[in-house]
């Protein structure tokens, strides 16, 4: 198969998984407040498996990056304190930058 | 409204609250196109078909992942495999934005999820926990997700054509982490939500032998399941 039907099968799968729920959900009533609950921690899950594969592991294993921990965790103060994506983004790359310059 | 939406000034301003709020990823996504934009230069994969995944496919990593497996002369079905399995998590994302989906029109909810990153799913999930206007919530999502694309697509051009010429140590490893952290954050707002992380986190490196993302699956999923425990015990 060619790399351009490798790509547009890809994306077409992507796009199936990207719509999955919300087509086949479509109009039904409103889900339970159980449901609505486990909904509602998806975002905090994922992100935060997001987070913790790339803070913690290089290739599938575990390595320790203490400029990159130092910099997470003030990054997470900063998006703590400020709710600002830009902030927190420019100050963790500024720690980062700091932290291996005088490590 | 059920048909379509004129351009209203609530629609406009909703769409272009979403695009502020997702200027600082959009300025993050193009060192992420370029990044990929180079890796297509450097591919045996052409710049034209290269290129057209950024908007094709939409997901970087998946399109790294497919670049280096078509390169390596690797079978179709584990290259479009390997991508599909990197995306298994927009079905989570799909499944908590569905409600709010549910309101849309059908044109609607069959073109905005074309559009769905981390990113954009982030936004707005966290901007529907206030906005409550179905009109208001898609144009929202609209305005976020385009810019977001667009500095995608922008950066991806760039990066095929720098190529070779491209400025060395493009080290912007940490600003992956460092977006999700951003993301993350606003989400914590209550005690399941914060032990869905936590729980999560630690799956997620616990299963670090996992490949391809699913060791991020498997984390979400558990997190999911015990913060579900938790919000039952403190109900």
């Amino acid at each position: 198969m060619s790399p351009f039907a490798q790509i547009l099968v890809a994306g077409i799968g992507t796009y199936l998984l990207r719509a999955s729920a919300i087509l086949l959900a479509g109009r039904l009533a409103s889900p339970s407040a159980s449901v609505e609950q486990t909904l509602r921690l998806i975002a905090p899950a994922v992100l935060a498996a997001i987070v913790a594969d790339r803070l913690f592991l290089v290739d599938g294993q575990l390595t320790a990056q203490w400029d990159w921990w130092l910099a997470g965790l003030i990054a997470g103060a900063v998006a703590w304190r400020w709710r600002s994506a830009g902030i927190t983004m420019a100050v963790g790359m500024l720690a980062v930058w700091l932290l291996s310059a005088i490590s | 409204m059920t048909v379509g939406d004129p351009a209203t000034p609530a629609a406009r301003g909703a769409a272009i609250l979403g695009a502020k709020a997702a200027v600082p990823l959009a300025v993050a996504a193009v060192p992420f196109g370029l990044v990929y934009g180079v890796a297509v230069a450097d591919s045996s994969v052409s710049a034209w078909v290269g290129g057209a995944a950024s908007w094709i496919v939409l997901a970087g990593a998946a399109q790294l992942s497919l670049l280096s497996l078509i390169d390596n002369d690797a079978a179709w079905v584990t290259a479009v495999g390997t991508a599909l399995v990197i995306n298994a998590r927009f079905v989570l994302y799909s499944a908590a934005l569905a409600p709010a989906f549910a309101d849309f029109p059908a044109r609607w909810r069959v073109a905005l999820p074309y559009l769905l990153t981390d990113q954009t799913a982030s936004l707005a999930l966290l901007h529907f926990g206030t906005e409550r206007d179905p009109v208001k919530r898609r144009w929202y999502y609209l305005g976020a997700a385009l810019l977001f694309v667009t500095a995608w697509w922008i950066g991806t051009v760039v990066g095929i054509v720098l190529g070779g010429s491209r400025p060395e140590a493009l080290d912007i490893g940490f600003a992956i982490p460092a977006m999700f952290i951003a993301l993350v954050v606003p989400v914590l707002v209550d005690r399941a939500s914060i032990v869905a992380a936590v729980v999560a986190a630690a799956v997620t490196v616990i299963a670090a032998g996992f490949p391809n993302g699913t060791n991020i699956i498997i984390g979400a999923l558990t997190g999911i399941a015990v913060g579900r425990g938790a919000a039952v015990n403190a109900a």
